[in-house]
């Protein structure tokens, strides 16, 4: 799995989770602040750095941002495209390069530089959601949701629905084994073929599903659910010095960046 | 509500019946339990044994909602009046299934659900988790992923999470069914350990009565929702009629000395009872004496076919690496031939899926080559082996999905591109072959699991295939069940069909088996008849295999020929046994 907890022992792993959601959060508005294509790619290139240093080999970076590089570049060609010269604040944007449709769909070196930046906000987004999936461990988010006094039921089901990913693709892949056993061919046909030849696979996946939750549900009572609003939590999160100073940087950057942004810079 | 305490549970004439079900699942029980006895329980499938067990901690009536009469009280509460948080913590009980009872990414977090919601410190939560970890022989596994743990260990985890309740009572409702040999002595061995010093009562729901006979101080047995028997072990083993209308089988040793005495070939000491376990037996059961036997009879010893037969599964070095280099299957080479009934042991993870998945190309051989019917198999289809190979997989409920039983068989065959006309009469055909022409447009959801399993049979022999291989026929199913499967299964060999089965089942290997393979660690370590594999102690110690009790016995008793199953075991004292129930 890419996206599953790798263990490790970098500054990355050692950080606090909630230090690691602020700086996530903080990057995504640094991301959103910068609408120039430059700034961009350093952060983009930051947080591909930053995979690399938590343990993510270079091979699986690549399986990451392979099929997404190609939405980007879709998603780049359009907004630049769509970007209207009357939208810029500096004449130098306004520049047109080229045009499609005999000069009706004009492209700007606004618009370029704004399509690079929407494509990179979205690698950076996935580069560094996988980042922090990689470098922290399930009971970590749990732990922090409940410190925050989510309801119990609530830290309970994402607890669970992560505890079942697993077993319910094992089902799975028992089910479709049984179906090939008997002839199914699930990639061949047109789309409503192969619709169809899901169904004898959703059905006891779904029903096997109901009885699974069924017998969960009976399962948890067994074990005392509900006798207090908020069980013993076996591990809490522990903030350290790193995570302090960690955090003085990342607002000392944010604040940087938010300084610069409204004297003008990196805008179009 | 009071009760003396000298009752741990007492079930006074309690009925119920699940919402919409129409029938009582339990009618009018009435059964107490003292404390530290070690009770258990047997009935066949439907008896209501699951029910009765979460009777004893309210999840009857409290979570399974329905109509209830009489009562049980637990420690002195009534099951009615408190809420089930309350008595959870009087009555620990184990459900079947531990997959759906682990919620906890590590065994330590599993083990510590329990006693965390009943809110007590950080500290004693997790020292009974620990402890009770380390009574189940999990202390060094504290920090094990669940979701990479094998059946037993998921069973032993779910048996410490009861244990860190710290209740008085605990309850265990078939906790071996699905574990290998090895899983099943290592849970018994901790259901032993529990109820050892007296200290906790413990109720347990068993269908091997050889593990009953050794362990029980009392047993109830259930039958249609009532209690058939109530008393000691041996009444009842020794009870055939009781034993018929229960559908239950009697221990080995039981079965050869009934057997016997009715021969006159074995006398029971005026006061003494016929024997229930393997030692009581070795006890009774004068050593074998050639004079004992005049007439001893000559079996039909099951031997492996000719070699002129040919040959439709070959394995030449045979292997399997899964990715990350976990070794499967390595080097395996063997073959079998047209109308063999091949039995494949070993405990979990030694590799007997992981070979059986390559004969029908669910997995593809990576290194090696496999032959089936004389043509290689590496460029073939899984859609294309299934008109040569069937596999029925263990749970039928993984694969049924149709609205009707005829439309569930018809499924492989409208995947070969056949025509509805002839799939009606193919349809027809098998539902004659399994017997169950008249369930034909039934839901398959409303069949009991012993026509479930029948009728994924049916679904896979729909193909015609030469070779069938069978996952566990027999798991989860009564004896009745059990027995009806196997004389299927047996009836498909003698039409000619291949039988490749997988099982942790060793009776039934002995009863049906011509030949065994058996796995350790990814390797075939042997291809023998069931009398070679159970007579070589090495053979079962490389493949933590078990043999039946009646060859442990023979072998003590000293019986000339290897004995596998209680007919050759009386054939050797001149006794013909009359195998009707």
């Amino acid at each position: 799995m890419r996206f599953e907890y790798q263990p490790g022992n970098t500054l990355l792993h050692r950080l606090d989770v909630r230090t690691k959601l602020f700086g996530f959060v903080a990057v995504l508005v640094m991301t959103f602040l910068f609408q120039q294509w430059v700034p961009n790619l350093a952060l983009a290139l930051i947080a591909a750095v930053l995979m690399l240093w938590a343990g993510a080999r270079a091979v699986v970076l690549l399986k990451i941002l392979g099929p997404l590089s190609f939405i980007a570049i879709i998603v780049a060609a359009f907004a630049a495209f769509a970007y209207a010269p009357t939208e810029t604040t500096a004449p130098e944007f306004s520049r047109v390069v080229g045009s499609l449709f005999d000069g009706s769909l004009p492209l700007t070196v606004g618009g370029i530089s704004h399509g690079i930046s929407l494509a990179l906000r979205i690698l950076t987004m996935v580069m560094l959601t996988t980042l922090l999936l990689i470098t922290t461990p399930i009971k970590h988010f749990v732990a922090a949701m409940r410190q925050v006094r989510v309801p119990h039921f609530i830290v309970f089901i994402v607890m669970t629905a992560l505890r079942f990913i697993p077993t319910m693709q094992h089902r799975a892949d028992q089910v479709l084994d049984a179906q090939r056993a008997r002839g199914a061919r699930i990639d061949q046909g047109g789309m409503v073929r192969r619709i169809r030849a899901y169904i004898p696979i959703m059905v006891p996946l779904i029903a096997s599903g109901i009885r699974m939750s069924d017998d969960l549900a009976a399962a948890m009572v067994n074990r005392g659910y509900g006798a207090t609003p908020r069980p013993t939590a076996l591990f809490t999160l522990q903030a350290a010095v790193r995570d302090y100073s960690a955090v003085v940087l990342i607002l000392a950057a944010l604040t940087a960046v938010v300084t610069l942004r409204i004297m003008g810079w990196w805008s179009l | 509500m009071t009760e003396p305490a000298a009752k741990s549970v007492a079930v006074r004439n309690f009925s119920f019946s699940y919402e919409s079900s129409g029938v009582w699942q339990l009618s009018n029980i009435s059964l107490d339990v003292a404390p530290g006895e070690r009770l258990a329980i047997m009935g066949a499938t439907g008896a209501g044994k699951s029910t009765l067990t979460m009777a004893l901690n309210g999840l009857v009536p409290h979570h399974h909602e329905g109509q209830v009469s009489g009562e049980v009280v637990v420690e002195g509460l009534s099951t009615t009046d408190y809420d089930v948080v309350e008595i959870v913590r009087r009555v620990g009980l184990v459900m079947q299934d531990p997959e759906t009872q682990i919620t906890g990414q590590t065994a330590l977090d599993d083990a510590a659900v329990g006693p965390a919601n009943f809110g007590l410190p950080r500290a004693e939560v997790i020292n009974r988790a620990t402890a009770a970890l380390e009574l189940v022989g999990m202390g060094d596994l504290l920090d094990r992923d669940t979701n990479l743990m094998s059946g037993g260990q998921k069973q032993r985890l779910v048996v410490a999470g009861v244990i860190a309740m710290n209740s008085d009572i605990i309850v265990l409702d078939e906790p071996t069914s699905e574990l290998d040999p090895q899983g099943t002595a290592e849970v018994f061995e901790i259901v032993r350990r529990l109820s050892a010093d007296g200290k906790k009562t413990v109720v347990l729901v068993e269908h091997e009565p050889e593990l009953i006979a050794d362990w029980a101080d009392r047993l109830v047995v259930l039958d249609g929702g009532r209690v058939l028997f109530d008393g000691q072990p041996a009444d009842f083993f020794g009870n055939a009629r009781m034993l018929a209308t229960a559908g239950l089988r009697p221990p080995h040793v039981v079965e050869a000395a009934s057997a016997l005495l009715a021969a006159n070939r074995l006398t029971i000491p005026s006061g003494g009872r016929v024997p229930i376990t393997l030692s009581e037996a070795i006890e009774t059961f004068p050593t074998w004496d050639v004079a004992l036997a005049p007439v001893r009879m000559v079996l039909d010893v099951p031997v492996a076919r000719e070699n002129s037969a040919e040959i439709v599964i070959e394995a030449r070095g045979l292997g399997h690496v899964y990715p990350g280099d976990v070794v499967a299957l390595q080097d395996v080479t063997v073959s079998i031939s047209a109308g063999e009934f091949v039995a494949i042991l070993g405990r979990n993870g030694a590799g007997k899926t992981t070979f059986a998945r390559h004969l029908n190309g669910l997995l593809r051989p990576t290194s090696g080559e496999l032959i089936i019917g004389g043509k290689p198999t590496s460029d073939k289809a899984v859609s294309e082996l299934a008109v040569d190979v069937g596999y029925v997989f263990q749970n039928p409920d993984h694969q049924i999905f149709a609205n009707s039983v005829r439309e569930e068989i018809g499924y492989g065959l409208g995947n070969l591109g056949w025509e509805p006309e002839r799939i009606r009469v193919r349809v027809d055909a098998v539902l004659d072959q399994v017997g169950m022409s008249d369930l034909a447009e039934k839901h398959p959801f409303t069949l009991g699991k012993g026509q479930r399993q029948r009728l994924a049979v049916a679904s896979v022999l729909a193909l015609k295939p030469r070779v069938l291989v069978i996952d566990e026929p027999t798991t989860g199913q009564d004896w009745l069940g059990a027995t009806s499967m196997m004389s299927l299964v047996r009836e498909l060999n003698e039409n000619g069909h291949t039988i490749v089965m997988i099982t942790h089942d060793m009776s039934l290997v002995a009863e049906h088996s011509r030949r065994a393979l058996v796995f350790a660690e990814g390797a075939l370590i042997a291809d023998a008849n069931p009398h070679e594999l159970f007579s070589s102690a090495e053979i079962l110690q490389r493949g933590t295999l078990v043999a039946p009790q009646i060859a442990t016995l023979a072998a003590v008793l000293g019986c000339p020929q290897p004995v596998t199953t209680v007919t050759e075991f009386c054939a050797q004292w001149g006794v013909e046994v009359n195998h009707a129930l």
